[in-house]
């Protein structure tokens, strides 16, 4: 990575809410940075605080610490008038194309409103700008004069991308864009959003909870648990194994579309529900629900650490050790950090645990059938290759 | 052999003459005791409005026609006496939204209890008892203090859980899952299937599953019925349609999901346009406008379900029979 100066950096945000009379941190000290032209998809379930992480970046919500710099400026703690020139380089697409578009507004007026809103152009100028944007994210110009309620989903969601895009943003931060949608639309947003981002070098925090999306997409992938991120690197340093327990269980989790695959997979599912973000679980958040408890789980809060630093101790259960070429191979500036005190021994457990069950010949085979599907499949292939050689 | 349900020629529609709307039309389905039938497709597609035929819950402006057979009965009669027998007893359903089909207002031991006293006609204790028991089947931590809880003190999962206790508190013979895992996450999805695989396996229970996370299907179903706009347009066992999908719509579903590709970003392939709305459908094959190896001969005629391979029906003038090559 160069020492360009980042797109968006944030520094130990913390976001607190007042739930009766109560505060819950919906965010807790987390730090992200996105260059240019880069992807970065922010992953987690349901009360994660993706979506809060999402919204402070834009200033829909207020940070309670920590440090928000977009572009090298630092917005924290800007006036409202001085945040307005800032706000034209960060756009924001939302997950719902129902509720985000005014329905009494036309397709011209919604994607019009940013240009009026920062002075930009008169008004043919703006109408040929509009023009050029709808037919950009794959519309004609006849919608121009429609309103949301005659369009559907997925062409309303591409209005949504039309009204961000129209001020030519630096970042785009996208909340769930695709997840109200049907699979074979939402593959066409997916595929418009890769081609825009090529022309249109924005860079973009992706906010998503489908493990697929984001693997599809991203290319770096940060995972959200209550609050924290617990794993962060490139995409396929975070998605094709999963280091942290939590990362691995999600991965685990998504089903994979091939019954042969799917029903041959070892699936750790992580037991019982999430934590009450009311009085989170001491230590580490995750220990409640995680099979490798130790001790020092439940009283030390794990720090968000490079992978790096675990190299030398990635022991099997035995005390063999077992590092992997992949690890090996990383250099420390990759950035793949992960915040568990059991990195090693977790990793290498599941590593065992992705072999020894059923038989290993299943797996060698179950790889093969892998093949022969041209596929697929989040529990990666080159995995259980790999690990089959090693052991 | 009779099985558990046999659904024949079942069409629903809207209003009359011009302007009537076939919602479903012709749907054939068989399900076997311990067998899951995945129903399978996009929103408007008719998945949803079927469940709901087949619970007799549908408004009172749809005319249903076929024959509903419930273990050799016809249940399809024309005041609905035979299902509601039946409905919570033996057939029982779990609808999508948590939130919205609990009753904000009782707790959810009471709610449990309910459909116990109803149907078994136990005494209030004994029926909370079981509703306990109950929650502990699936799997919710602490359950006599749960029972006591609002729907709204309660997480998704967790609510989900519940709406599977009620369906399950009569040891129901059919299962019928509209969309049971859309609104979860995917941890919290894994705990459901495993709970609905369970059942299959030990309570021999027969299931309709509705979704339109071809994952989950994956993961899960025996049989799979793909719908388009109201119409079957391939049905088969799981293995078939995942290694031979034959329909176009059924192998573009297929190709549309991102998955992981080494290293290259792939694009994905999209299926153009929009599902038609049931009322402007097509003339000829109603996936003609947005299928990608369209004929001229597919404006012409409706095609026909036709079985193309054992147990593998797919209805299309040029469905893809290639087989392809796989060792297996």
């Amino acid at each position: 990575m160069s020492a360009e100066t980042k797109i968006l950096e944030v520094k130990d945000l913390t976001v607190t809410y007042s739930v009766s009379g109560k505060k819950v941190r919906a965010v807790r000290g987390v730090d992200l940075s996105l260059s240019k032209g880069e992807i970065l998809g922010l992953v987690g379930e349901t009360g994660s605080g993706k979506t809060t992480v999402g919204k402070a970046v834009v200033r829909l919500v207020k940070p309670s610490s920590g440090q928000i710099s977009i572009g090298g400026v630092d917005v924290t703690t800007l006036s409202r008038s001085d945040m307005r020139p800032v706000r034209r380089q960060v756009q924001m697409v939302f997950q719902d194309p129902y509720s985000s578009l005014n329905p009494r507004m036309t397709v011209l007026q919604l994607v019009e409103h940013p240009l009026k809103i920062h002075n930009i152009g008169t008004r043919t100028t703006r109408k040929s700008m509009v023009g050029d944007i709808i037919e950009r994210v794959g519309l004609s110009k006849s919608v121009l004069s429609r309103y949301p309620g005659e369009m559907s989903g997925g062409q309303r969601q591409r209005v949504g991308l039309a009204r961000s895009l129209v001020l030519s943003p630096a970042l785009l931060v996208a909340d769930e864009p695709v997840s109200a949608l049907d699979v074979s639309v939402q593959a066409g947003i997916l595929n418009l959003l890769v081609d825009l981002q090529k022309d249109l070098g924005f860079s973009c925090l992706f906010i998503t909870h489908d493990l697929g999306v984001a693997e599809h997409l991203c290319d770096r992938v940060a995972v959200m648990y209550l609050g924290e991120i617990v794993e962060v690197g490139t995409r396929d340093d975070v998605l094709a194994r999963g280091y942290h327990p939590y990362t691995k269980s999600l991965l685990d989790a998504v089903p994979v579309p091939d019954p042969v695959v799917q029903r041959n997979r070892k699936k750790a599912t992580l037991p019982g529900d999430p934590p009450d973000p009311l009085s989170p679980p001491s230590g580490c958040a995750l220990h409640p629900r995680c099979r490798f408890v130790v001790e020092r789980c439940m009283s030390d809060q794990p720090e968000l650490l490079p992978l790096i630093n675990h190299k030398e101790q990635l022991r099997d259960v035995e005390g063999e050790l077992c590092r992997s070429e992949e690890i090996e191979t990383k250099s420390p500036v990759s950035g793949h950090l992960v915040r568990c005190h059991r990195v090693e021994d977790a990793f290498a457990l599941n590593a065992r645990d992705a072999v020894t069950s059923g038989s290993s010949d299943t797996v060698v085979q179950s790889n093969k059938e892998l093949e022969g599907h041209r596929s697929n499949a989040l529990s990666a292939s080159g995995t259980l290759d790999r690990k089959d050689k090693e052991f | 052999m009779t099985s558990l349900l046999e659904v024949e020629g079942l069409c629903v529609t809207f209003g009359s003459g011009a302007g009537a709307v076939r919602a479903v039309r012709d749907l054939d389905l068989s399900v076997e005791s311990g067998e899951i039938v995945a129903l399978v497709g996009e929103s408007g597609c008719g998945k949803s409005l079927t469940a709901l035929t087949l619970m007799r819950l549908t408004p009172p402006s749809a005319r249903v026609q076929g024959s509903v057979k419930y273990r050799g009965d016809q249940i399809l009669d024309d005041k609905g006496l035979k299902i509601k027998a039946l409905r919570g007893k033996e057939i029982a359903m779990v609808f999508q939204e948590p939130m919205t089909s609990l009753n904000p207002s009782y707790t959810v031991g009471d709610q449990i209890a309910e459909s116990i006293r109803l149907h078994l006609k136990l005494p209030r204790k004994q029926a909370a008892k079981q509703a306990i028991e109950l929650l502990r089947r699936v799997r919710i931590a602490a359950p006599e203090q749960r029972a006591k809880a609002y729907p709204h003190q309660l997480s998704g999962g967790m609510r989900q859980r519940v709406m599977m206790a009620i369906a399950l508190s009569c040891d129901p013979k059919l299962l019928i899952l509209d969309e049971p895992t859309t609104a979860l996450d995917v941890t919290t999805q894994a705990q459901v299937l495993e709970i609905v695989d369970e059942l299959r396996k030990e309570a021999n229970t027969g299931v309709i599953l509705i979704t339109h996370d071809l994952g989950v299907v994956a993961d899960l179903a025996d049989k799979v019925v793909i719908m388009y706009a109201g119409s079957t347009v391939e049905k088969a066992p799981v293995e078939s349609i995942y290694s031979r999908p034959s329909h176009p719509y059924t192998r573009g579903l297929l190709a549309a999901i991102p998955r992981r590709t080494d290293g290259v970003r792939k694009r994905l392939d999209e299926i153009p346009g929009t599902v038609p709305i049931v009322r402007e459908l097509p003339s000829g094959c109603i996936f003609a406008d947005r299928c990608s190896c369209v004929e001229v001969d597919c404006r012409g005629a409706v095609p026909k379900l036709e079985m193309i391979e054992d147990e593998h029906y797919c209805a299309c003038w040029h469905p893809q029979i290639e087989v392809e090559t796989v060792s297996l």
